[in-house]
């Protein structure tokens, strides 16, 4: 096979033009559909079906799972899963353009790889957890929040970026 | 510093002022920030679902006990509204209560009354089939504190123009309820059956709208005070 | 006109627009970038000021684009879903998630284009989204009563304040021009880090 790795797998776009091309799918988007993008909602409606396929009990007694079953609704039909599913095909097609699709684990030289999944697991499931609360991430909250200039969105972008700017100096040694 | 990228920055500064200096369509996202309207309700409004969900329990309900509470104690929270035409408001109503006919219950000066979320609302016609109707609609758009009068006002008047007199085994709740209904009816201005049958009495009955509702006789023990009841219609009047 | 959704096309549209959009949300993100974790952190040790630029640029593009069509009357921005501000628990959440992004170097969002150009790390991310929102899920009878306090609705920002909508816009992308040109002098005087 040809060496997948090309020269130009390090050339990304103007960040600006990559913000407005942002900007745009996001109006059509709201215009379409009504509602923004986001992504941790697909995560929260794997768990919900996974659990209710395991223990479907369960899934009834517990008012977090049992929300979203309301009116009959399936939680794996949930407009996010599709659209997170478009997003690795996107994601994909993006990457064999410019030769950066390749399986490999991406850390800084100081640390090992291992140390890497480790914190990026970590990561997660700190995320996970806090876009329970915040209804959302820095897609579905943050952004889309503020571009119909919603209140929570504002919050969720302040705390998002300040929590991180603030815990930014105990981590650096993952990345700097 | 690069020559587009100062053009860039200008663009999206100048659209905006440019946003904000074009005329006030009826509309635009401000002049609805102003009005408040219902047209965007259908959206933000309980969904159907939710609407099945609530309707199911019967929190909505407030009972006549309850309401009288509120009447005698005039809770300043609570907005009461009689949902029937204005020709049996006149003769009649709930002391405090406004009249809004239900036909007109979406205008925009109507629902300005339900925009403030200061208030519980109670609304009330003869029956409960009106008042719930209404309920539904309004919840549709998404109003809140809402609550529907149960029996409408042919309980209330059952219950405090003629309360049901306990038998001689019942527990002595039903007697304090007993007394305490009077003192609601006479402090009302309703005529006692035990004194006197005037014409008004039997109108009082027969305008009334049938609903199939019988009137429903409670347990004592919910809704009923057990502070000593006489006190409590003389500080009513006191208030007055 | 409005969201057409509801209205104007069916529902059954939902779930194919949801596919072609994440389509094209996945391709401008890996493009510019934000599939690599280092890139994304770059902005909280002041090497890449990428995401700051994409995001606020996306969120002023939009928002002034919506905007423009509320004002023609081609869609009602009321009627387009907000984030409902639960102000406590979305500062918790934030602070939480914000943690998690500098410890893993991605969100949900990016993750998943990482997870598209086969980045392992990408992928230990998304399954710890799920063992965090497992985790919430079990615990959530210790949360519900704060998951729901604190709600001021559906309110947007210029309505809470009480400003124009449109010169509110205007202050944000005068803070989001002043922020770029901010971050680009920071930039030149921080060591630059290869990745």
């Amino acid at each position: 096979m040809m060496d997948i790795k090309s020269d130009k797998q390090h050339i990304y776009w103007n960040p600006y033009l990559g913000g407005f091309l942002l900007g745009l799918i996001l109006i059509i988007t709201f215009f379409f559909t009504g509602r923004g993008l986001g992504a941790s909602g697909a995560a929260k409606a794997i768990v919900t079906q996974t659990v209710h396929t395991v223990a479907p009990t369960h899934t009834e007694n517990n008012a977090y799972y049992a929300d979203q079953f309301l009116g009959g609704k399936v939680p794996i039909n949930n407009w996010l899963v599709f659209e997170v599913i478009g997003v690795v095909a996107g994601a994909f097609i993006s990457g064999s353009l410019s030769g950066r699709v390749f399986f490999r684990v991406q850390h800084s030289p100081k640390i090992t790889p291992r140390k890497r999944l480790w914190f990026a697991l970590l990561g997660g499931a700190l995320f996970g957890f806090g876009a329970q609360f915040a209804k959302g991430c820095t897609s579905g909250a943050a952004l889309s929040g503020m571009t119909v200039l919603s209140l929570g969105g504002y919050i969720a972008m302040l705390s998002i970026f300040g929590g991180a700017f603030l815990f930014a100096y105990f981590f650096r040694k993952l990345w700097l | 510093m690069k020559k587009r990228y100062i053009f860039l920055a200008i663009v999206p500064i100048v659209l905006s002022i440019v946003l904000s200096f074009l005329p006030d369509k009826s509309n635009s996202i401000d002049a609805k920030r102003n009005q408040k309207s219902l047209k965007s309700a259908k959206y933000t409004g309980v969904t159907p679902n939710n609407l099945l969900l609530e309707s199911v329990n019967d929190n909505r309900f407030i009972q006549p006990d309850e309401l009288a509470k509120v009447i005698i104690g005039q809770d300043p929270s609570y907005l009461l509204v009689d949902l029937r035409d204005a020709v049996q408001y006149e003769k009649f109503t709930l002391p405090g209560a406004i009249n809004i006919p239900y036909e007109k219950i979406l205008t925009e000066e109507n629902q300005a009354v339900f925009d403030s979320e200061a208030y519980n609302v109670v609304l009330f016609s003869n029956g409960t089939i009106v008042p719930d109707q209404v309920w539904m609609i309004l919840r549709r758009a998404g109003i809140k504190n809402l609550k529907v009068l149960n029996g409408g006002l042919n309980q209330f008047y059952q219950l405090y123009l003629n309360p049901p007199k306990p038998l001689e085994t019942d527990p002595k709740e039903a007697f304090e309820n007993y007394s305490y209904r009077k003192a609601v009816g006479a402090h009302l201005g309703l005529p006692n059956p035990d004194e006197f049958i005037p014409k008004g009495g039997e109108n009082l009955k027969s305008n009334t709208i049938a609903t199939g509702l019988k009137p429903v006789v409670k347990p004592a023990v919910k809704a009923a005070p057990k502070v000593v009841v006489p006190k409590k219609a003389e500080g009513g009047d006191e208030g007055c | 006109m409005g969201p057409l959704i509801p209205e104007i096309l069916s529902d059954q549209w939902n779930n194919i627009i949801a596919i072609i959009t994440g389509m094209a949300f996945g391709f401008v993100l890996e493009s510019s970038g934000f599939s690599s974790s280092r890139k994304l952190v770059g902005v909280f040790y002041g090497y890449d000021f990428a995401v700051l630029r994409v995001f606020f640029t996306a969120a002023i593009t939009a928002s002034i684009g919506l905007l423009f069509m509320d004002y023609f009357g081609w869609i009602d921005m009321a009627a387009l879903d907000g984030l409902p501000a639960r102000v406590w628990p979305i500062v918790v959440g934030g602070l939480i998630m914000g943690m998690g992004f500098v410890t893993g170097g991605f969100c949900p969002g990016t993750c998943i284009t990482a997870i598209g150009i086969g980045k392992l790390d990408g992928y230990v991310f998304f399954g710890g989204i799920i063992l965090g929102v497992f985790v919430f899920s079990e615990m959530f009878p210790l949360f519900e009563n704060f998951y729901n306090s604190s709600n001021l609705g559906d309110v947007t920002v210029p309505e809470y304040f009480n400003i124009n909508p449109y010169w509110f816009t205007v202050g944000i992308s005068i803070i989001a021009i002043i922020a770029f040109y901010a971050t680009m002098l920071i930039r030149k005087r921080i060591k630059s880090v290869e990745y």
